[in-house]
C-alpha cells in the first residue's frame, strides 16, 4: 500500500513537472473525451469498459473485445471522429484507435486551441489527430497496459507531429474496478516556433459494481480524478441507470459532471447527458454536452461488443 | 417523434416470447381420486418442536451461534472441496470465518413430541447465493413431516455455495457427518434424542446440487474408502432407505470419474418443466442407474410436473431461478403458484417417506401412476416413471445393436409396417446430453400414399415374443404385470407406399416400346394445419401359447400425451437456440396387469403369454419412444385397490 502511494505521488509529480513552463497544450484531440459513453459519465472512464477505454487506460482493454465508431459535432463548426477496436491475441489483448478532429481556428495569439473554442468557426482550417496502438496483459490479477501513439496538429499550412505514450493498470476490487493511467508522455509539439506541451495527465478512477435496483433496473457509477500537466485537478463522475426489459435489450440513461476550463465568453458545460440502446452485441450511444457560447456538442457512437 | 416510443415498444414486444402453455388435460387425467388413504400432505397428530444444533460459534449464522441446543464438532472437508483460486478461498474464509478444513455441522430440526423412535430425514439445499441462506426454505416440509412422526433436519451447507465447482462429494459427505452426529445424539444418555431416533430408517432429501449429493451420500455410505483419495477411509453404514432428489443435477461430481452407481434404495426424483436453472430432467440419469439386486422390496419413481420451476420447492429461493434479475431472461408467467408447487412436494415427499420409512404401503400407488391421486395434486400435467424390484427387463435396448432381440435370451422382436424402427440413447432437452438410457423409436403411418386420403392399410405393430424359459424363470402368471414406458415424439412419418400387387404380370418387362406413363395427378396444395394436440391411441395385444389373444387400449393406463413444448426463456427464439429440443422426452410408465388381458378375453392364460404386441391402430400416424419393457411380479400394493 505504501509502495502504491509512492508510485502514485511520483506519477503526479511527472504530470505536473512541466506546469511551471506554462505552455499551451496540444494536440487538441487529446484534450477531448475519447468516448461517447465516457463523455456521458463526466469523462470518468479510466476504469470503464469497451473499446473506447483504449483512449483512457490501455490496461482496461483486457476486459472486453469490441469496436466503436463515433462522431461528434460541435455546433456547426467542428467535427470529431474516432474509431477504436480491441480484441484478444493469444494471452494478450491488442487495440488500435484513431481520433481525428476537424476544426476552424479562431484568431488569437496562440496556435493552440482549447475544447471550449470548438463551437466557434474561425477563419483557419485546422485539424488534430492521434493514431494509437496498445497492448494489455494480466499479471497476478492486475491488468497492465501500454499504448503508443502518433499525434499531429495542423493549423493552416503548418503542422507538427510526434510520439506519445500511455501506461495503465487496473484491478478488480470486489465487483468494482480501480484504474490508474498516465497518458500522453512524450515530447511536445512546436508550430512555427511556438512550443506546445503534450497534455500529460495522471488519472485514478473507479467503476462501481452494478447494483440491482429492481428486476429490470441496474445502477452503476464511475468516478475519476486527474492531475493535468498544468497542475489542475480535474474531478469527474457519472452514473448510469440501466433498464433491461428482456435479455439482450438494454436501454441506458446516463449523466455526468466534470470540471471544465471556464474561459471568457465560452466554456464547455460541466454537465453531460446521454443514453444508449443495446441489442445483443450492437449498441448505439448518444451524449449531449451544452456549451456556453454558440452551439452545443452532440456525439453518437455505434459499437459492437 | 412521439411515435418513436411506440415503435420501440412494438419491436420490443416482438422480441418477447408470447406466453405459450400446452392444453391442460388435468380436468380429465386428474378427474378421480382412486386412492383411499389419508392425504399425506395433511398435518399429522404430533406436536411439532424445533431446535438447532451446530458449532455454536458461527460468524454468519446467528441461530447456529446463539440458539444451538446441541453442540457439534467441526469437520475437515478440505479433501472434498476447494476454492477455485487461493484468492477466492481467502475471500470465502474471510466471509464465513472458517475454511474447508473446519466445516460446521449445523442443522435446524423439526421433530415430533413423543418417545419415538422416529425415522430421521435430512434435507439439504443446493447451490444458491451463499449469502442468502437456503436452509430455512424447507420449513413447510419440516412442520408437515414432524407432525407426521418424522425428525426432519434441514442441513446447512451454505458454506459450500457460491463460486465453487465439483464439490458435490463434499455436500454428500457432509450429510454423512450429520448422520454421525445423529447417531451420537441417539446413543448418548444425556441427549434429548436418546433412543428416539430410528437409525434403521433414514431418508435423505436434496434439492438441485443437493439432489445429487443425496445419491453421493448413499453411495459413500456403503464404501470403505473415498474413491478419489483412498487414504480417506469410510465407515458409515447407516440405514439409508429412502432418497429424494428435487430438481437435481447429475454428474457434477463423479466418483472415480464414473457416474454415481446406486443400488437397493428407494428413490424418488421430481422435476419441473419450467426449471430455469437445471433446465433438463437430469435426475433421470440417476434414476436409470439405480439397480435392485438384493431381492428386497425397493422402488424408484420419477415425476415430472408441468409449469413447476426450480426454486419454488424452497421458500427462500422462490420463483426466480436465475436470481433477482430473472424476469429479464426467464419467462415466469407460466409457473404454477408457489403454494401449488409446494403442495405437490408435500404429497409426493410425505407419501414417499410414509411408504418407505414407515411401511405405509397404501401410498405406493402414487409412485406408479399419478392419476390415482387426482384430488390431492395441483391441477396441472404430470409424467411418472416407475420401476420396482419385482421388475424383470425383457427389452431395455441398451445391451447390443441387434434390434431383433431383447435383453435376455429367448426374447425376439419383430415389426410390421413401421416407417421408423431404430434404437438409440434417449436424449435430454439440453444440447449434447442424454439420459444414459436407451429406447426404440417406432414410427408409423397407416395411410396409403395416393390421392385417396381415406385409404389405410393394416395397422402397424411392434411385437415382442418371450420363450418358455423366460416365463418359467420369472414365474409370470395372473398376478404379474406387463410394464413399459412410452413417450410420443413430434415426428410424423409420411404415408406408406402401396403394397405391390404381385399377382399381376409385370407389363414393363414385355418387349416393344415402353408405354408412356400416365400423367400424375397434380399434387394437392398443402394446407397448413395446427399441430394435433390430441393424445395418441394405441392398443396392447397379448397372445398366449394357445393362440388366444386379448387386446386392450393403452389409454386405460394413462394418457399417451404428445410432446409438450416448454418455453423457459423470455427472449423469443432463445429456447430454440439454447436447447436441443423444446420438449423433454420423458417416457410415461404403464403397468398393465396381465389379469386385465384375461378380463378382456376370458380364455387368455397369463401364465402362458408368448407375445405382446403394440398395435398402432388408434392414431393414423405418429412416432413413439418405447423403453424399459418387462414383466413384473409386482407387489399388489402398488396397484389401486380395485385393480388388485
Amino acid at each position: 500500500m505504501r509502495r502504491a502511494g509512492t508510485i502514485l505521488s511520483a506519477l503526479l509529480t511527472l504530470a505536473g513537472a512541466a506546469s511551471a513552463q506554462d505552455h499551451d497544450q496540444t494536440p487538441l484531440v487529446l484534450l477531448l473525451p475519447g468516448g461517447t459513453r465516457a463523455l456521458g459519465v463526466g469523462n470518468a472512464f479510466v476504469a470503464g469498459r469497451g473499446s473506447e477505454v483504449l483512449f483512457y487506460n490501455p490496461a482496461q482493454m483486457f476486459i472486453i473485445r469490441g469496436t466503436t465508431l463515433s462522431v461528434e459535432r460541435f455546433g456547426g463548426a467542428s467535427t470529431l471522429g474516432t474509431l477504436s477496436t480491441v480484441g484478444p491475441f493469444g494471452k494478450v489483448y491488442l487495440g488500435a484507435g484513431v481520433q481525428y478532429l476537424d476544426y476552424h481556428k479562431g484568431i488569437g495569439s496562440s496556435f493552440y486551441s482549447l475544447p471550449a473554442d470548438l463551437t466557434f468557426r474561425g477563419p483557419t482550417n485546422a485539424s488534430s489527430a492521434a493514431a494509437t496502438v496498445a497492448l494489455a496483459v494480466r499479471w497476478k490479477g492486475v491488468r497492465f497496459g501500454a499504448a503508443g501513439k502518433y499525434v499531429e496538429e495542423h493549423v493552416g499550412d503548418l503542422r507538427d507531429g510526434g510520439l506519445a505514450f500511455d501506461l495503465g493498470a487496473a484491478r478488480d476490487i470486489g465487483r468494482g474496478t480501480l484504474g490508474l493511467s498516465v497518458q500522453n508522455i512524450g515530447k511536445g509539439l512546436e508550430i512555427l516556433g511556438q512550443p506546445g506541451d503534450l497534455p500529460t495527465r495522471v488519472t485514478l478512477g473507479a467503476a462501481l459494481p452494478s447494483i440491482l435496483v429492481s428486476s429490470y433496473f441496474d445502477f452503476t457509477g464511475f468516478a475519476a480524478v486527474s492531475r493535468e500537466r498544468d497542475g489542475r485537478i480535474v474531478p469527474g463522475a457519472g452514473v448510469e441507470l440501466i433498464y433491461q426489459p428482456v435479455e439482450g435489450w438494454t436501454v441506458i440513461g446516463r449523466a455526468g459532471a466534470r470540471r471544465v476550463r471556464d474561459l471568457p465568453g465560452r466554456a464547455e458545460s460541466p454537465v453531460t447527458l446521454g443514453g444508449s440502446f443495446g441489442l445483443d452485441r450492437l449498441w448505439l450511444d448518444y451524449t449531449f454536452q451544452p456549451y456556453r457560447g454558440p452551439g452545443s456538442a452532440h456525439r453518437i457512437a455505434i459499437r459492437i461488443q | 417523434m412521439p411515435r418513436l416510443p411506440l415503435v420501440c415498444l412494438l419491436v420490443l414486444s416482438a422480441c418477447v416470447q408470447p406466453l405459450r402453455l400446452a392444453r391442460d388435460d388435468s380436468p380429465t387425467v386428474l378427474a378421480h381420486q382412486s386412492l383411499r388413504a389419508p392425504n399425506p400432505a395433511e398435518r399429522g397428530s404430533y406436536q411439532v418442536r424445533t431446535m438447532y444444533y451446530g458449532s455454536g460459534r458461527d460468524k454468519r449464522r446467528a441461530v447456529f451461534r446463539d440458539s444451538v441446543t446441541l453442540r457439534t464438532q467441526v469437520v475437515n472437508g478440505s479433501k472434498f472441496a476447494t476454492a477455485p483460486t487461493p484468492a477466492l478461498g481467502r475471500d470465502r474464509k474471510k466471509y464465513w470465518g472458517f475454511g474447508f478444513d473446519s466445516l460446521p455441522v449445523n442443522g435446524r430440526v423439526w421433530y415430533p413430541e413423543g418417545n419415538g423412535p422416529f425415522p430421521l430425514v435430512l434435507i439439504v439445499h443446493g447451490n444458491h447465493n451463499m449469502k442468502q441462506f437456503s436452509d430455512p426454505g424447507y420449513g413447510y416440509l419440516g412442520e408437515l413431516l414432524a407432525s407426521r412422526g418424522f425428525i426432519l433436519v434441514s442441513v446447512d451447507e451454505n458454506f459450500l455455495n457460491g463460486n465453487i465447482r465439483g464439490e458435490n462429494d463434499a455436500r454428500g459427505w457432509m450429510l454423512l457427518q450429520h448422520l454421525k452426529v445423529w447417531k451420537r445424539f441417539n446413543d448418548s444418555a444425556g441427549s434429548p434424542f436418546h433412543n428416539r431416533v430410528d437409525l434403521g430408517n433414514i431418508g435423505l432429501m436434496g434439492h438441485s446440487r443437493g439432489g445429487e449429493a443425496v445419491a453421493v451420500a448413499a453411495a459413500f455410505n456403503r464404501l470403505s474408502h473415498y474413491p478419489d483419495d483412498a487414504t480417506i477411509s469410510f465407515d458409515f453404514k447407516f440405514g439409508i432407505r429412502a432418497l429424494v432428489a428435487i430438481a437435481p443435477i447429475d454428474g457434477q461430481y463423479e466418483p472415480a470419474n464414473r457416474p454415481t452407481p446406486l443400488e437397493n434404495v428407494n428413490y424418488l426424483v421430481i422435476h419441473g418443466s419450467h426449471d430455469g436453472d437445471v433446465s433438463s430432467f437430469s435426475g433421470l440419469r440417476q434414476y436409470s442407474r439405480i439397480r435392485f439386486t438384493d431381492g428386497q422390496p425397493w422402488f424408484k419413481s420419477a415425476v415430472w410436473m408441468y409449469r413447476a420451476n426450480h426454486g419454488q420447492w424452497n421458500t427462500v429461493w422462490g420463483n426466480k431461478d436465475g436470481g433477482p434479475a430473472s424476469p429479464r431472461f426467464l419467462d415466469l408467467r407460466g409457473l404454477v403458484p408457489e403454494e401449488a408447487q409446494r403442495q405437490m412436494a408435500r404429497v409426493y415427499l410425505s407419501g414417499f417417506l410414509e411408504a418407505t420409512l414407515k411401511g405405509k404401503k397404501e401410498y405406493l400407488p402414487i409412485f406408479r401412476d399419478h392419476r390415482v391421486i387426482g384430488e390431492w395434486l395441483p391441477k396441472t400435467m404430470y409424467v411418472t416413471r416407475f420401476q420396482e424390484s419385482g421388475y424383470h427387463a425383457v427389452a431395455n435396448f441398451g445391451e447390443d445393436v441387434e434390434v431383433g432381440t431383447g435383453s435376455v435370451p429367448g426374447v425376439t422382436i419383430a415389426a410390421e409396417s413401421l416407417a421408423t424402427w431404430k434404437e438409440g440413447v434417449i436424449p435430454l432437452r439440453w444440447q449434447n446430453a442424454n439420459t444414459g438410457h436407451y429406447g426404440v423409436w417406432l414410427g408409423w403411418n397407416n395411410r396409403i400414399a395416393g390421392t385417396d386420403t381415406t385409404k389405410t392399410g393394416k395397422a402397424a405393430s411392434y411385437t415382442l415374443s418371450v420363450g418358455d424359459s423366460v416365463r418359467t424363470a420369472w414365474q409370470i402368471g395372473g398376478g404379474s404385470a406387463l410394464v413399459f414406458s412410452m413417450a410420443p415424439t413430434a415426428a410424423t412419418p409420411g404415408p406408406r407406399a402401396a403394397a405391390k400387387d404381385t399377382t399381376k404380370k409385370d407389363s414393363t418387362k414385355t418387349a416393344g416400346p415402353k408405354p408412356r406413363a400416365p400423367k400424375p395427378p397434380p399434387t394437392p396444395k398443402k394446407v397448413p394445419t395446427a399441430a394435433d394436440s390430441l393424445p395418441l391411441e394405441i392398443s396392447i395385444e397379448a397372445v398366449d401359447a394357445g393362440g388366444t389373444s386379448a387386446r386392450i387400449p393403452l389409454s386405460r393406463y394413462g394418457v399417451l400425451r404428445r410432446p409438450i413444448e416448454v418455453t423457459v426463456l423470455r427472449r423469443k427464439g432463445r429456447d430454440k437456440s439454447n436447447f436441443a429440443s423444446q420438449a423433454e422426452l420423458i417416457p410415461q410408465t404403464y403397468v398393465v396387469p396381465l389379469a386385465d388381458f384375461r378380463a378382456a378375453a376370458p380364455g387368455f392364460d397369463p401364465a402362458r403369454i408368448v407375445t405382446v404386441r403394440w398395435v398402432f391402430d388408434g392414431t393414423r400416424a405418429g412416432t413413439v419412444l418405447l423403453t424399459d419393457i418387462g414383466f413384473s411380479n409386482i407387489d399388489p400394493a402398488f396397484l389401486i385397490p380395485e385393480r388388485r
